[in-house]
């Protein structure tokens, strides 16, 4: 899979066969505007569980988000594959910006904000 | 050989001692406990009574027929309530300032311009220092767009923003400018007025605009105009980051609003003393009057209207004409109250001296009677009201091993405190005081400006916790806690109770562990360990807390967490024993009167 970095960041991993950097850009600045850095990878992949998981253990943050046509996965890398910390549909494009946020809340240990 | 049964109806909770009494011989069986309900010393109060037998008699495998005789208290006829008045009060005739604390406000330092919407600097004069206002329907990419395009043309000092767009916005600029988002009513945002933003460092706090003087340099105060600034500067103060807007009518001011007073009325003396003098000067009038007939306060203010309250609720209750409804006791307490800036652009807050007062009111004792005389109805079987209340108390706090007369109590309820004492010769004093487990969950609601009591109850009774990671807690001692299954994500990173399933109930809003544990222990100081002291110096029979050796403290508050150890602490400091009672060495610091009323049934068959 995807290589790994030296820098303590939160990965985001994108099925690159189904999906473009763009069409998920919100969660990506939900986590810029809480100041933690990121790293996008794109890989061949459609599980987002998977995906998400991956990019999990891959983080020295500790910290993955996953997305596919399946949905956004936020996932913690002590956490089972199976039950990931936030789920959501890819059509709840709405979320996009808070689950970035919470992303980078879980590195800063800051409450969620609600996904409800 | 008969059955017995004592009922306490208390404030909060209606208790139940059965025992079989043979001659002289007392053999507790069980007890009961249930909410009282209605109010103590009303006919509502019935079903409590029920329910609580009921719960005792189940444990033994009997029916409330099985019982000989029943009484309940004489319900030492007090009832307290409790108010709350705010004693200042700031308001902003003309919107000047944002004092809110945004999670991610963006760049640093400070700017001072005036103030334009992003998409008209246009028409701004060149070459001068703008603060540019971005309304939600500009995103932060055009934002940013904007701001480095015009400041080659005008100077862009700083940036309020409705959006959470402070990072993102500040990320894409050329020239890092200090920017205020999450302004929820951008609109009200004065235009074309000299402005002012700060935002402090990662840790920081604004340190120009919480400056009364940092304000006037700013804006080039005169003397009178700083003045003028001050409750600006104060609400500011802790803030990571402000905004404050100069308009030209615009004026903050901190009104005090008339307290009023209120008046103690003794058998020989009065005492006036305003509700603004604060409560250290209102006890003193208050412990000045030895028996206190009754206090009113001065009609048409805050201080007539928080009593006036009290005596109409005592009258509906007690089904008693006002008039004749008379306030023996008062404890007030200084406490702070955060109140909205009537005026401000985005829920600031500031926060407001208040007073909080518990008040005591002596109601009928007929009232008992009747309750009595309608459970006699129902159950078919005597029931009595027993003998007073405290000569009760103290028989069953008796009881406790490790005791012997001459002996005092002090009975913390949710109404009131009481304190009794009884000597060698097995006379007994006794006094009740407003200001109890009520009053404490009164000033925790109002210093954490928490919407809902019940919220407040529940810090009052639980310790706190904070989640630190998905798999641990840190309880407010320090020690740490963890869990083999991931906590639910609602509460983590939060301040949590834990309640004593080990349940995790998250509090909302932003006061960390140590603010709210520091305003729940100090509201339990303030009224209980004041009216300790204030009641066993009123019973003392030299009116001196020193000369009381061994004091019990009973009653559902002594039942909480810290508030026996707060008392016992400040106690022992004159040198008093004192320590939280054990019922028959079982119950804990419950059920004393109830046992007591069980026990007279022995004591009156001899």
């Amino acid at each position: 899979m995807a290589g790994i970095s030296n820098k303590p960041s939160i990965k985001v991993y994108y099925d690159c066969d189904h999906l473009s950097e763009n069409s998920f850009l919100n969660v990506l600045l939900g986590i810029e505007e809480e100041g933690i850095p990121y790293e996008v990878e794109a890989v061949h992949s459609s599980d987002v569980l998977e995906l998400a998981h991956e990019a999990s253990i891959n983080s020295r943050l500790g910290v993955g988000v996953g997305i596919s046509k399946e949905g956004v996965v936020l996932q913690y890398e002590k956490l089972d594959k199976a039950a990931p910390l936030f789920k959501i549909k890819f059509y709840q494009i709405d979320l996009f910006r808070k689950i970035g946020s919470n992303a980078a809340r879980l590195v800063k240990k800051m409450p969620f904000k609600s996904l409800d | 050989m008969k059955l017995v049964a004592g009922v306490d109806i208390g404030n909060s909770s209606t208790e139940t001692a059965v025992a079989r009494i043979d001659g002289k011989h007392v053999k507790f069986l069980s007890s009961g406990i249930t909410d009282t309900t209605g109010i103590k010393g009303t006919k509502q109060n019935i079903h409590g009574v029920f329910k609580s037998l009921k719960q005792a008699l189940d444990k033994l495998g009997l029916d409330i027929s099985d019982l000989d005789e029943v009484r309940v208290n004489e319900a030492a006829p007090v009832i307290g309530d409790v108010a709350m008045e705010t004693i200042t009060e700031t308001i902003i005739t003309e919107s000047t300032m944002i004092g809110h604390n945004p999670n991610t406000p963006g760049g640093i330092g400070i700017g001072v311009g005036i103030s334009c919407m992003i998409d008209r600097i246009q028409e701004v004069e060149e070459g001068s220092d703008v603060i540019v206002v971005i309304p939600s329907r500009i995103s932060f990419e055009a934002a940013a767009k904007l701001i480095n395009q015009y400041n080659k043309i005008v100077k862009i000092t700083g940036a309020i923003v409705q959006r959470d767009d402070g990072v993102l916005i500040n990320n894409r600029l050329e020239h890092k400018i200090p920017i205020v988002d999450e302004v929820g009513m951008i609109d009200k945002v004065p235009l074309g007025m000299l402005t002012a933003v700060e935002v402090a460092p990662v840790g920081g706090v604004v340190e120009v605009l919480s400056n009364p003087y940092g304000i006037a340099t700013l804006f080039k105060l005169s003397a009178e105009d700083t003045k003028q600034v001050v409750p600006i500067a104060r609400a500011l103060i802790g803030n990571r980051s402000a905004v404050v807007i100069k308009t030209p009518e615009g004026d903050v001011k901190e009104r005090r609003i008339p307290a009023g007073s209120i008046e103690i009325i003794g058998a020989k003396k009065k005492v006036i003393v305003g509700v603004d003098e604060g409560a250290s000067k209102m006890m003193e009038a208050v412990n000045s009057v030895d028996v206190i007939e009754d206090i009113k306060g001065e009609p048409g203010t805050n201080a007539g209207g928080m009593l006036e309250k009290v005596r109409q609720v005592m009258s509906s209750l007690t089904n008693q004409h006002p008039k004749d409804i008379k306030i023996q006791d008062l404890l007030a307490v200084d406490t702070f109250n955060p109140q909205q800036v009537k005026g401000g652009i985005a829920n600031e807050f500031s926060m407001e001296s208040a007073v909080g007062i518990a008040a005591m009111v002596k109601a009928d004792r007929l009232q008992m009677e009747m309750i009595a005389e309608e459970l006699t109805d129902r159950l078919k079987i005597p029931v009595y009201v027993g003998g007073v209340e405290a000569d009760m108390a103290i028989k069953g706090a008796l009881t406790t091993p490790g005791t012997d007369i001459p002996l005092a109590i002090v009975d913390m309820g949710a109404g009131s405190t009481d304190a009794s004492i009884i000597n060698k010769e097995g006379e007994v004093k006794l006094v009740h005081l407003a200001g109890a487990g009520n009053m404490v969950t009164l000033l925790i609601q109002s210093e954490l400006g928490l919407e809902d009591f019940n919220t407040a109850e529940e810090i009052k009774k639980y310790p706190l916790a904070k989640v630190e990671s998905m798999f641990h807690i840190r309880h407010e001692d320090g020690t740490v806690q963890f869990f083999e299954q991931p906590l639910d994500p609602n509460v983590f990173a939060k301040v949590v109770l834990v309640k004593n399933g080990g349940e995790l109930i998250p509090i909302e809003g932003f006061d960390s562990m140590d603010k709210i544990k520091m305003v729940r222990t100090n509201a339990k100081r303030k009224v209980f360990v004041t009216n300790a002291i204030r009641s066993l110096a009123k019973v003392s029979p030299t009116g001196n807390v020193r000369d009381i050796e061994y004091v019990v403290l009973v009653g559902g508050s002594a039942l909480d967490f810290e508030v026996p150890t707060l008392v016992t602490d400040a106690l022992s400091q004159y040198n008093i024993v004192a320590g939280r009672g054990n019922i028959r060495g079982c119950e804990g610091p419950r059920n004393a009167v109830a046992t007591g009323l069980a026990m007279s049934c022995a004591l009156t068959n001899q």
